[in-house]
């Protein structure tokens, strides 16, 4: 049996407002625009793509990036196979695991479950972008000196649960990292070191220094 | 030819029980370790030198290498579990759109053993074009009765309704002795299979450049699948000019991953067919599937003990629940308890048409100390003594004598154990229950010295500073490369981070395989030896420029110099300017381990867990665990409680959750996915600890022992005799879901 | 997944259109479309999105009556919205965060979740061809592997209805908004699920391009509570073995109104009338839970593998009206 997930912070919920629905429509249509030998804008008619290859543009890591998809085509294999973002892994490929997390307009995702085409107009965030510039993110340090791996494989999405967690929560507890972590699963078993990390980095700790 | 040897005293044990041993050391090794030595970096903890690369998403893992105008790669499978490939057309397949290559992997005529037996492998642009491809594949079958349950085989003993094994037992003295003995008991354990699961799947990107083959593969034996990749090529008349294979990084293995497999010798072909470079990875259901599995158990013991708990008879009977093929299926018994009393053992294996075993984690050991340990819980219960004390009774191992009493010192066993099982603790809500357990962990893993290939090690210092250390083994995340680094760090007077690790590519010295728990008392005192060597190189250049004797050059804290010497000390940096253009370097020797009796031959080890059950649902929860244990001298100490850790995370899972769930029908796998086959997460981890015990061993330079497998062979065991202690009733099949539990109150019920 | 055409439609109207042409499928977030695209169990040449509609179809609102609910919304803002934080929809809220793990409810929507395909792992594969997929004529799982199966209320099927917020919504007295030929209609949650759930029965009563809206729910009147619990194998990422969704209305320590819905052991979320009813009159106590647990179980028949769900259904039903009413 289970009891309920611990308390969420309302602030998380007021920042997503719903005016995200209006940008996605209208990105869309720039995407259209910008694959426009693909897609048939008609007005009103709803624009269609596919099937076949086609280009749109995705936001990634700050940075506008055009790919090559088809409408099959998965957030998680347009990153690691069109641009070599190849941190997110594949792992089960159903949404189960959290290998292939990252950040989509600031929440953490599935990206094996979703389609590139949804994330048209989205701020797209993976683990690289906490490495960019010769700069190690603190969580990064964190799961380095509390060695919060083994084989590594699940590595990435775990630190990609852990920065959302740490994001909308500040000082989360134990419990509420188990919880928001609990979409990522560890094979040589790294969750207790994992929390570890996550605890260190919300104490302000970066690494073995302070 | 014999290598001359000395004999030297080293002080040997642990703790308190230090004593003066004689080994026998080969001429021309570096000094061995012993407990009286001082250490700067070995023991510390260093952080794992390639935790970086992991953690900011950059390793590049074979499933990450990707090259322009690489295809991808994808094996079609039997769907029948027992039968002969009658047909076989795929010419529809290769006209599909972006399919590049199709080889054959199965012939028509050919026996077909398991769902998910390989027929033909296609490459093609990307997998959603290959998976159209396909559905064009026609393979029909002479289908044959097939039957994918170990105790529906005919040869499967006879159960009752309660899971007892009921057949009598062959005529033996030993029944003679149970039946007079002052206590015995008897019961039937029964584990399920479960896999490997590895994170990264099997497979491997191949490129050929003319008849030179480079592959990238998710593999533990980097030289044993490229030997056994050039054979197979060669064998289909495809023989490479070279092969070469990378590993260097490598997400799990568990055990699987010891062959290049189907998967391997298809994607070389398909790259050779294609003339692109491909790559291959299974999906999930083919990891669960076709790479292999621990082997379900089905276990009969029945002992008898003294009234003062001194076991004096052991007598089982095993069965293991296997592939299409025999092998893979036995169960091992905790032999330290039982080294002086009668005994009797019988196997065998049960075949049925599924995938075949592969080793994993502790092979045939978590099941049988599942089955054993709760059988000696029971047998307590019956005598009416305290398990632990039961333990100390007849324990032969002096490390574990002192570790079950460090734990049940620090776990609090009294307090934790349930005094009236199946009643709640005082306070608690009587909804719950609580329980307490603990059980043993035994494991070989002294390592080799490679045989006809002796394992090497590479040392190279540069004159700009920079040290490198390279071994063509694989780090699967047991930390290899760190104990590298920081052996290297010890002998050379630096800081473990100072060092450079190469692992995992065959143009370095060979290493074993990573399995059981061989990889780094195997290759610990070669890469000592190596960087021993390589320091009495720089130690000449520099007692050449100080004038001083060689011998009288220390290296410590990045200085390196010599008291006596007129000039002062020199940095790191500056002492190797003086290297020249040619850097040392100097390949290591792995002598063969040490004549003469070591302190103790393998390691111990023991777990605590204490659980809760609410008996409503039945579900167990493990409130907390305890690890003591010992791995030789412990060179990174961090890495190496992290993979106890891990251990007795992976032993929750086994004892609550994992099964392989098989449709008897069709001869399928039903959860061969994520979402239904149940790996213990994040929310369901209790608090653990685990304390590492250092013991000198005096069989190499370095003392070391393996560490992979014994963490996990206590775990379950553990956990089950918790549940045990808090239900009152043993719940003797793994894994402990709900239902089983719920059962279980209920016969304790009426 | 095999090829297929991506509709993003304008308006709802649009979208309707779009969604009737045969074979084509509507999608929010796509968990379980995907994964079913994935499995090749459906290959649908047409996916019309709604997620451009996400200014209609999505967000928690009064509307005077009581809250609606869009059905774009994801189950993460369902299991935080300050709009639900009261007792009344506690099980809303709790079934919602409980559902799959953080990262899927980050993008699963509310429709998503009501109108999933159920999740037996012999319909879920392209390996078997069963009753319900339409391509068998058996039903696998009665005769085959059904631990996970139903034990109530089933006909020739015995897949469970893997709704969460499903039996939540249905304790709260909730209905349902549908966009259809240009009109919207309202109706009871009970209707968007089949009587009979037969194996030939969709999860749902949907007809083709017909587009869910909003959920509703009433504005309590006086002391209501309600609350959700489920039993699995383990806290982290599970599927419900069984779970009750409980609702009741307190009236000077005394049971007025009272509704148990029953979750994950029935092709449809299982309402339990005479169970709820028994309550009604009573003050709270173990004798009346247990009572009303053993009702709720009523007419039960499990599978070869499952009667151990009778006894976790009770101790749901038992445990979640226990928490409610403390």
């Amino acid at each position: 049996m289970t009891k309920p997930p611990p308390d969420q912070p309302q602030e998380a919920f007021s920042r997503r407002s719903f005016l995200k629905g209006a940008s996605v429509a209208t990105i869309a249509g720039t995407a259209a625009t910008a694959a426009a030998t693909a897609a048939t804008a008609t007005q009103g008619k709803p624009e269609t793509f596919g099937p076949g290859t086609h280009e749109i543009q995705l936001k990634v890591n700050g940075q506008n990036k055009l790919v090559k998809v088809e409408t099959r085509t998965t957030l998680l294999d347009a990153l690691r196979d069109q641009m070599d973002l190849t941190g997110a892994k594949k792992i089960c490929d159903r949404g189960a695991c959290g290998g292939c997390t990252v950040h989509l307009d600031g929440q953490p995702i599935n990206s094996c479950l979703t389609l590139a085409m949804d994330a048209i107009g989205g701020e797209i965030t993976t683990v690289e972008s906490l490495t960019e510039g010769g700069k190690v993110h603190p969580l990064v340090q964190n799961f380095v000196h509390c060695d919060a791996m083994q084989c590594g494989f699940c590595t990435p999405g775990m630190v990609m649960s852990s920065l959302a967690c740490l994001q909308q929560r500040g000082k989360p507890t134990r419990e509420q990292i188990q919880h928001d972590l609990s979409g990522n699963i560890c094979r040589c078993g790294t969750y207790g070191r994992i929390f570890e990390a996550v605890e260190r980095t919300a104490q302000g700790a970066q690494g073995g220094g302070k | 030819m014999t290598t001359p040897r000395q004999e030297i005293e080293l002080a040997v044990g642990f703790g308190k029980h230090i004593e003066k041993r004689k080994v026998d050391v080969p001429d021309g090794d570096a000094p061995p370790w012993d407990a009286n030595s001082k250490f700067t970096v070995v023991g510390t903890d260093a952080d794992r030198v390639d935790g970086l690369a992991k953690a900011s998403g950059r390793a590049k893992y074979t499933y990450d290498i990707n090259f322009p105008g690489m295809l991808y790669g994808v094996i079609v499978r039997a769907t029948i579990a027992k039968g002969k490939l009658d047909v076989l057309e795929v010419d529809e397949a290769r006209k599909m759109p972006g399919i590049a290559a199709v080889v054959l992997l199965k012939e028509v005529g050919n026996k077909v053993r398991f769902v998910g037996d390989p027929l033909c492998a296609i490459a093609g642009t990307n997998l959603d074009v290959i998976r159209d491809a396909m559905e064009k594949v026609r393979a029909q079958y002479t289908t044959e009765e097939h039957n994918v349950d170990f105790l529906q085989n005919p040869e499967a003993p006879v159960l009752d309704g309660d899971g007892n094994l009921i057949d009598a037992w062959p005529e033996h003295e030993i029944g003679g002795v149970i039946a007079g003995a002052e206590a015995s008991h008897e019961g039937t354990y029964r584990t399920e299979v479960q896999t490997h699961s590895s994170l990264e799947t099997h497979g491997a990107v191949a490129r050929w450049q003319g008849d030179d083959l480079e592959i990238w593969m998710s593999t533990q034996a980097t030289f044993g699948v490229r030997g056994e990749l050039a054979r197979a090529l060669d064998e289909k008349g495809h023989k490479p000019a070279s092969v070469s294979l990378h590993a260097e990084f490598v997400g799990g293995g568990f055990g699987s991953k010891f062959s290049a497999g189907v998967e391997g010798l298809a994607v070389c072909l398909l790259a050779r067919e294609a003339k692109a470079p491909v790559k291959l990875m299974l999906d999930r259901f083919e990891e669960h599937t076709c790479t292999g599995n621990r082997p379900s158990s089905l276990m009969q013991i029945r002992a008898a003990a003294k009234k003062d708990g001194t076991l004096v008879a052991w007598d089982t009977r095993s069965f293991g629940g296997v592939g299409f093929a025999p092998g893979g299926g036995g169960v091992t018994f905790p032999q330290h308890y039982i080294a002086e009393v009668q005994k009797r053992g019988a196997h065998k294996d049960l075949v049925c048409d599924t995938d075949p075993p592969r080793p994993m984690r502790a092979p045939t050991w978590p099941q049988g100390y599942f089955g054993g340990e709760l059988f000696l819980d029971e047998l307590a219960g019956k005598i009416g003594i305290d398990p632990l004390e039961f333990r100390l009774k007849n324990d032969g191992q002096v490390i574990r004598q002192e570790q079950w009493r460090m734990g049940a010192g620090k776990f609090g066993w009294l307090q934790a154990r349930n005094p009236k099982p199946g009643s709640p603790r005082d306070g608690d809500d009587p909804r719950y229950l609580r329980g307490a357990g603990l059980a043993s962990a035994r494991w070989g893993g002294m390592g080799n010295h490679g045989g006809r290939t002796p394992h090497g090690c590479t040392c190279r210092i540069h004159a700009d500073g920079k040290v490198e250390t390279r071994s063509g083994a694989q780090d699967i995340g047991t930390g290899l490369k760190t104990a590298m680094a920081m052996l290297t760090a010890e002998e050379l007077g630096l800081a473990a981070g100072a060092i450079s690790v190469f692992v995992g590519h065959t143009a370095d010295p060979s290493g074993p395989a990573a399995g059981g728990s061989t990889t780094t008392p195997s290759l610990a005192p070669v890469i000592r030896h190596a960087a021993w060597l390589a320091r009495q190189e720089l130690a000449k250049i520099v007692a050449q420029h100080l004038g001083c004797k060689p011998e009288e050059v220390t290296f410590a804290g990045g200085k390196v110099g010599a008291e006596a010497a007129a000039k002062p000390m020199l940095s790191w940096a500056d002492a190797c300017k003086l290297i020249g253009p040619n850097p040392i370097e100097t390949r290591g020797t792995r002598f063969p381990n040490y004549k003469g009796e070591a302190f103790n031959n393998g390691v111990c080890g023991c777990q605590f867990a204490e659980v809760r059950i609410d008996t409503w649902t039945g579900q167990v929860k493990v409130l907390r665990m305890l690890a003591i244990q010992d791995c030789g001298i412990v060179i990174a100490k961090k890495l190496a409680e992290s993979q106890v850790l891990g251990a007795m995370i992976q032993g929750i899972s086994y004892a609550l959750h994992e099964q392989r769930l098989m449709d008897k029908r069709s001869g399928r796998m039903l959860n061969g996915d994520f979402l239904r086959y149940k790996i213990t997460g994040p929310a369901d981890m209790p608090p653990m600890e685990c304390i590492m015990m250092s013991v000198a061993n005096g069989h190499t330079n370095t003392s070391s022992v393996g560490l992979g497998e014994p963490p996990s062979v206590a775990a379950p065991a553990a956990i089950a005799n918790a549940v045990y202690n808090a239900i009152g009733v043993p719940v003797r099949h793994l894994p402990i879901t709900p239902d089983k539990v719920l059962q279980a109150l209920a016969a304790r019920r009426a | 997944m095999k090829p297929f055409t991506y509709v993003l439609p304008h308006t709802l109207a649009e979208a309707h259109t779009a969604a009737k042409k045969a074979g084509a499928v509507l999608k929010g977030a796509g968990i379980d479309l995907v994964d079913r695209l994935k499995e090749r169990i459906e290959a649908p040449p047409e996916v019309v999105n709604l997620l451009p509609l996400k200014n209609d179809l999505a967000g928690i609102a009064d509307d005077g009556g009581g809250l609606r609910i869009g059905a774009l919304t994801t189950l993460r803002q369902i299991a935080e919205a300050a709009a639900l934080q009261g007792p009344a929809f506690g099980a809303v809220r709790i079934a919602a965060g409980l559902t799959a793990t953080p990262l899927v409810r980050n993008r699963a929507t509310l429709g998503g979740n009501l109108l999933q395909l159920a999740r037996c792992w012999y319909l879920r594969s392209a390996a078997f061809g069963c009753l319900h997929g339409g391509k068998g004529p058996t039903c696998l799982a009665m005769t085959g592997e059904n631990r996970y199966h139903s034990i109530l209320g089933w006909h020739d099927c015995v897949r469970v209805h893997p709704s969460n917020l499903a039996p939540a919504l249905l304790a709260c007295g909730a209905e349902y908004t549908t966009f259809f030929d240009g009109k919207q209609e309202r109706r009871p949650l009970a209707a968007l699920f089949p009587d009979e759930p037969t194996a030939q029965k969709a999860e749902h009563t949907l007809r083709d391009g017909e587009i869910l809206v909003a959920i509703h729910l009433p504005k309590p009147s006086g002391d209501v509570r309600s609350t959700y619990q489920e039993t699995r194998e383990k806290d982290s990422f599970d599927w419900a073995t069984t779970a009750a969704a409980v609702q009741v209305t307190l009236q000077d320590g005394t049971i007025t109104d009272a509704s148990i819905v029953l979750g994950a052991v029935s092709p449809v979320p299982r309402p339990r009338a005479e169970a709820a009813k028994s309550l009604i009159g009573k003050k709270p106590g173990d004798a009346a839970f247990l009572k009303a647990a053993e009702m709720a179980v009523a007419g039960a028949s499990p599978l070869s593998q499952n009667a151990y769900k009778l006894s976790l259904c009770k101790a749901i039903v038992r445990a979640a009206l226990t928490e409610v009413t403390r």
